[in-house]
């Protein structure tokens, strides 16, 4: 370093070391804080080693450097990206000059930074820092002239901020300085730089040493304070979000964690006092799930995709987390459940839909869904919910089905079609599971005959379980009665078994999802596929014709959370959906991943919450708004709430809704399915 | 059967007891219980006509007492008690005192080969049972109502035991008839059919003139917001069960029914005839409720002029 | 303060049918505590929070042993079930001799709560009948309910009059789903409830004769049970509004309706 003391050289070390120990002293801080010890992050980390890191690795590379979800937000995701890869590239820079000069140059006089790789990379550094303060700026003008209601100016990160600013604007002057010095050749390589140069040439007389080294002294002071002092603020995230994210990522969309394994538990005869499924205090959670809530960055991104939130009802996912973190790290006076101690009002957890919108959105991949559901679980285990979600578990016990319908009605319709059950047709390739919707409701019955009628005409060689088939207990698991469900998942794979069933086609998503992933989480192991999955590889395997042609208007597609988001499913029923209206096929403003619940998920279609617009009428007027006059969907809960919506729809008549069998069959000129 | 005795309640009519008792005993006698200087009641048909003086605060152990006094003095093998809240309580007391068989509720009554068999309801109605009486006496409530008659005729008065003190009233008061879905007998219920705000008269109107309370779907409370959601009936309101449900333009998703299918007479008006509420209606009106609904109130006030 | 719970281990009468022989199909449905009878466990429970100890009685089959774990689950002490072969014809008279006799043996108690019917045979005889065997005052359809030292208060509604009354204790209330709201009872939390909290009784361990529990020598017996048919008419008015709505008013007058 040019007219520089040597003891200013070393003296970096020093530092670097000194703020290297005190980063460590507020990580250690920040995670006791949280309840968790270092010790259980190092033992969980080498845990996830263990087990092989390719998947860990492969989603923290995603989202830390390819910053997969961060982007999706154009002025946030630019701003990040410019302060996160400009600091990470300026990083770099310093450690390479570091090596060259106290390494590899002093022991071995070996140089790296030669040639057109010095100046690429002098270039490279001076759009680093011309990034850093452009993101900086951004980083600014959102807290102080934009303000989302979730960003504020506090001092430590108008602190840390201004750190980043002035290391950046420091390093170019004085690299402007050192122009001026030592004019070089190649200083169009560090434009940024050089035009600071050409700025203060007027000035140049009276640069001194004193004014050069005053300089760097800022320079690295606000590159020490910052590195040093961030885990002290809201950037803490830089730390806590990627590990949080390796300890996240084996988590499928909208799994739940399993708090016990009945089966087991039962076989073991262990006592069961103190087993519980879910939290009255964010104090009890293990240190993974007290580390999740501590990462919440508070960004907002939940609040956002959140439907529960877009219809008024009292939930922000965002604030839940706060909630949450914030007691987890400072408790509240007060004894009892958190509900008890006004941190969380139980209608905000009973708002949610289960959707999964805001886990998918959600940076530093917290579960706020799954969250959610151990809050219920808590609340059912303690006897507090009301008397709607009680009857709702009452009549899963007494009927099978939440409806409280006689459980010997369910096969009525199906028997009235002729529809085989798997004791009449034990040879059957596929047993259909048909769901509760629609063994009782009649307008859901219409997808249960356009399927059976598609089925037959394709040939397909399937049976039902007839009085035998139950409720899954997927509202039963949402609304928090877990041992319940477990028990339930017992007796129902029990049954299926027994008729020796291994392939099943189900129309309803949660059936979908419940026996399919649930039910292999507790070891229980079924082919589930979805009926638009069966039904577009029949089409395309030339097993049922192609339909005539769509004289129906714009045709759209609402993906059902479960199938599309939490299962993965996209593509089938898109297939399908054009298969039958060709051309006329449009897309919603929020489809696939991004889709909008219709606010059934999550056991909502059996009770109300406060709430000052309907989910469902939200969604179809998104429908309406892309012109659509039919609305397809492949779920019966959906179509039950988009149905109702579109009833109400303003300005009189909204438009059709209907399963995509049934526009099928429909199309095909199929009856309803009746006793051949 | 030699004897029975009817018991009711002043200012009700005993008629059904009279004629249920007259199916299985030779001899009916009326056992009128009345506020002191209150009205006496009729007795029609009864072979002997009887009162006795309670006050308001008399206990179901006082009213036990002097009827077992009655009945073991007369030498009753039946004391049939009217459908009445006050017996309710005096029921089982009356049986152990008198050593006699219970039914309550009976629906009808028969002299079998080995004595009496009274019919009931079981299971929440899904069933008739026939229970028959084991023992030489029996102590019987009937199931049916009666209609206030205002008949004074004579008769002869009982004294009363002494009043037993087992209990004090601390207060009585008689509640406001609140106007409410979960109780109600009659109510008339409207969805999407009714296409304004401005047309929701038009139902009111019906519930008005049928004495019946205002119920609607659920589309109404949470989409449209035109009532308050202590009117909705269904999975996500209230279920209801009341003698007359009268669905107006309500198509019938399951949600709804589940709320109402326990009704005692369901009427479904929609002018789609494969709507699914006329499965489960008994009556089924097949039009447009904008002209069914003021031909029925056109209806309904004939009659009642 | 000790106080019996009466709870009665039902079928539920929504999954009760007929075969198409027209056989009463009771065994196939399933099983439960008597909805009434939650709210009396549901204020013993409250009761017991201040120290109140709660035995449950009940006279049912052997299965009903599990319906004592879901009822002790509100939060009892312990549960006595009498139970027997005579059990299958025992009318409420002989469930209130048998209900007394529990009584006698675990007691003496301050207080015994039950629901004011049971959701099967709806004969709401068996808490009077009980109070009569017992000596002691009866109030039903408690709404409210104020225990003190040697009395307790009943808020009750007869008719649209709703009255206060108070008896001396002991007492036997019988309360209406109007006293309160039971809390929901999880499966895990019917599955913590140890078995050994459910004492099983026959009739001679309460010193009772079994032969007074003959199906002959009980008060009553059920002689025979038929179906209702329930089936809805789908009667289907079509036509003029004029006349439609006539036949209608007509319709409904004629069943008592209107």
């Amino acid at each position: 370093m040019p007219g520089l003391p040597g003891a200013f050289h070393w003296l970096i070390y020093v530092a670097l070391v000194v703020c290297l120990v005190v980063a460590a002293w507020l990580f250690n801080r920040r995670v006791r804080a949280a309840g968790v010890s270092p010790a259980e992050l190092a033992h969980g980390l080498r845990e996830l080693a263990s087990k092989g890191p390719g998947e860990a690795l492969a989603v923290v590379g995603a989202e830390v450097f390819g910053q997969r979800r961060v982007r999706r937000r154009p002025y946030a995701g630019l701003m990040h990206l410019l302060i996160f890869g400009s600091y990470g590239m300026l990083t770099l820079g310093t450690v390479l000059i570091a090596v060259q000069h106290d390494f590899t140059g002093r022991f071995f006089g070996v140089t790296f930074l030669n040639g057109n790789f010095y100046l690429v990379e002098k270039a490279l550094l001076d759009t680093a820092a011309l990034g850093l303060l452009a993101g900086v700026g951004m980083a600014a003008w959102r807290r102080l002239a934009i303000r989302p209601v979730t960003l504020g100016a506090r001092p430590t990160v108008v602190v840390a901020y201004a750190a980043l600013a002035v290391m950046a604007a420091t390093g170019l002057l004085l690299e402007a300085m050192r122009e001026l010095a030592y004019p070089v050749s190649w200083s169009h390589w560090t434009y940024a730089g050089h035009l600071v140069a050409l700025a203060i040439t007027p000035l140049v007389g009276r640069l001194n040493l004193g004014a050069y080294q005053a300089t760097w002294v800022v320079h690295v002071l606000a590159a020490f304070i910052f590195m040093g002092g961030a885990l002290a603020t809201a950037l803490d995230h830089v730390v806590l979000v990627p590990l949080n994210i390796a300890l996240q990522s084996s988590r499928a969309p909208g799994e739940l964690r399993l708090p016990f394994n009945l089966a087991e538990l039962l076989e073991s005869g262990g006592d069961l006092e103190g087993v519980s499924s879910g939290f009255a205090n964010p104090s009890e959670l293990d240190w993974k799930r007290r580390f999740m809530l501590a990462s919440c960055v508070n960004c907002g991104r939940c609040e956002e995709v959140c439907p529960a939130n877009a219809a008024g009802r009292p939930l922000s996912p965002r604030k839940l987390v706060q909630a949450l973190k914030g007691d987890l790290l400072s408790p509240s006076d007060g004894a009892g459940d958190l509900f008890a101690r006004g941190v969380l009002d139980t209608d905000a957890v009973w708002s949610c839909l289960s959707c999964g919108a805001c886990a998918r959105e959600c940076p530093a991949f917290i579960d706020q869904p799954g969250t959610i559901v151990e809050m219920r679980r808590h609340l059912v285990e303690e006897g507090n919910v009301d008397e709607a979600k009680a009857l709702v578990l009452a009549q899963l016990e007494r009927n099978q089905n939440p409806l409280g319908l006689p459980s010997y009605q369910r096969f009525a319709r199906l028997a009235e079609a002729g529809v085989p059950t798997i004791e009449e047709n034990p040879g059957a390739e596929y047993l259909y599971w048909v769901g509760c919707m629609s063994s009782y409701d009649q307008r859901a019955w219409g997808v249960a005959s356009a399927v059976i009628s598609l089925l037959r005409l394709a040939g397909v060689n399937f049976a039902v379980l007839g009085e035998s088939e139950r409720c899954l207990g997927e509202c039963q698991r949402k609304l928090g009665d877990e041992a319940g469900f477990q028990m339930r998942s017992m007796e129902i794979a029990e049954t299926l078994r027994s008729h020796g069933v291994t392939k099943i086609v189900t129309h309803c998503p949660h059936c979908l999802v419940t026996l399919g992933r649930d039910y292999r989480s507790l070891d229980m192991e079924f082919q589930v596929v979805h009926h638009s999955e069966l039904v577009q590889s029949l089409l395309a395997q030339g097993r049922l014709p192609t339909p005539k042609s769509w004289e129906g208007g714009k045709l759209t597609y609402h993906d059902p959370c479960n199938l599309g988001r939490l299962s993965g499913v996209f593509d089938a029923p898109r297939g399908l959906a054009a298969s039958v209206a060709g051309e006329s096929f449009v897309e919603l403003e929020r489809s696939r991943e991004k889709s909008f619940c219709c606010g059934a998920g999550g056991s909502n279609y059996f009770y109300k919450v406060p709430a000052q617009e309907s989910v469902s009428g939200l969604r179809l007027a998104e429908a309406q708004a892309a012109g659509a006059s039919t609305v397809a969907t492949a779920c019966p809960f959906c179509l039950s709430m988009l149905e109702d919506a579109a009833r109400t729809a303003p300005g009189g008549q909204g438009p059709r809704v209907a399963d995509l069998a049934e526009l099928l069959a429909e199309a095909l000129g199929l009856e309803a399915a009746a006793a051949p | 059967m030699d004897l029975a005795v009817v018991v009711s309640e002043a200012g009700a009519d005993a008629g059904a007891g009279v004629t249920l008792a007259r199916k299985v005993a030779s001899r009916v006698e009326h056992l009128v219980i009345a506020l002191p200087g209150g009205e006496r009641g009729a007795s029609p048909a009864a072979d002997a006509r009887y009162v006795v003086e309670l006050g308001e605060d008399a206990a179901p152990e006082d009213l036990a007492a002097v009827v077992s006094a009655f009945a073991e003095s007369h030498g009753a093998q039946l004391v049939l008690l009217a459908a009445q809240p006050i017996f309710r309580e005096a029921l089982p007391l009356l049986s152990v005192s008198l050593g006699a068989a219970a039914v309550t509720d009976a629906t009808d009554l028969a002299s079998g080969a080995d004595g009496l068999v009274a019919t009931r309801m079981l299971y929440g109605g899904s069933a008739l049972a026939e229970v028959a009486i084991q023992r030489p006496r029996a102590v019987v409530s009937h199931a049916f109502g009666g209609v206030p008659a205002d008949s004074t005729a004579e008769a002869e008065p009982v004294e009363p035991t002494a009043p037993s003190g087992v209990r004090k009233v601390l207060s009585r008061r008689r509640l406001p008839s609140e106007a409410s879905l979960k109780g109600a007998r009659r109510i008339v219920s409207f969805g999407r059919g009714v296409r304004s705000k401005e047309d929701m008269a038009m139902i009111t109107s019906l519930a008005k003139a049928l004495d019946a309370e205002l119920g609607c779907s659920r589309p109404i409370v949470e989409d449209m917001r035109w009532l308050g959601s202590d009117h909705q009936v269904g999975l996500t309101g209230t279920t209801v069960a009341p003698d007359l449900y009268l669905a107006v333009g309500i198509s019938g998703q399951i949600q709804h029914l589940v709320g109402m299918r326990d009704s005692k007479v369901i009427v479904a008006v929609n002018n789609n005839p494969a709507a699914p509420i006329f499965e489960v209606a008994d009556i089924g009106v097949v039009g447009d409720l904008y002209q069914v609904v003021p031909s029925l109130l056109e209806a309904l006030g004939a009659a009642a002029g | 303060m000790r106080i019996l719970v009466l709870a009665k281990h039902v079928p539920d009468t929504t999954e009760i049918r007929f075969s198409p022989t027209g056989e009463l199909m009771v065994r196939q449905a399933p099983t439960k505590v008597n909805d009434y009878d939650r709210h009396a466990l549901e204020e013993a429970s409250r009761l017991r929070e201040s120290g109140a100890e709660v035995v449950i009685a009940s006279v049912g089959p052997p299965e009903a042993a599990k319906t004592m774990k879901e009822a002790l689950a509100y939060g009892a002490d312990r549960a006595v079930l009498a139970g027997g072969a005579w059990v299958a014809d025992a009318d409420p008279e002989a469930m209130a001799e048998v209900l007394a006799a529990i009584a006698r043996r675990e007691g003496p108690f301050d207080l015994v709560l039950a629901g004011d019917v049971s959701e099967d045979g709806y004969n709401a005889l068996v808490p009077g009948l009980l109070a009569a065997k017992l000596g002691t005052p009866y109030v039903r359809g408690a709404t409210a309910l104020g225990v003190g030292g040697a009395s307790v208060k009943v808020t009750r509604l007869v008719g649209d009059v709703e009255e206060e009354v108070e008896v001396a204790l002991p007492a036997v209330i019988s309360v209406t789903r109007l006293l309160n709201s039971p809390r929901v009872i999880s499966t895990m939390a019917v599955m913590k409830v140890p078995m050994s909290k459910v004492e099983t009784v026959d009739l001679a361990e309460l010193g009772l004769d079994p032969a007074a529990f003959a199906p002959g020598a009980l008060s009553t017996r059920v002689s025979a049970v038929r179906p209702v048919q329930s089936k809805r008419g789908n009667e289907m008015l079509r036509g003029e509004p004029a006349e439609i709505a006539a036949e209608l008013a007509a319709k409904l007058r004629g069943m008592g309706v209107l």
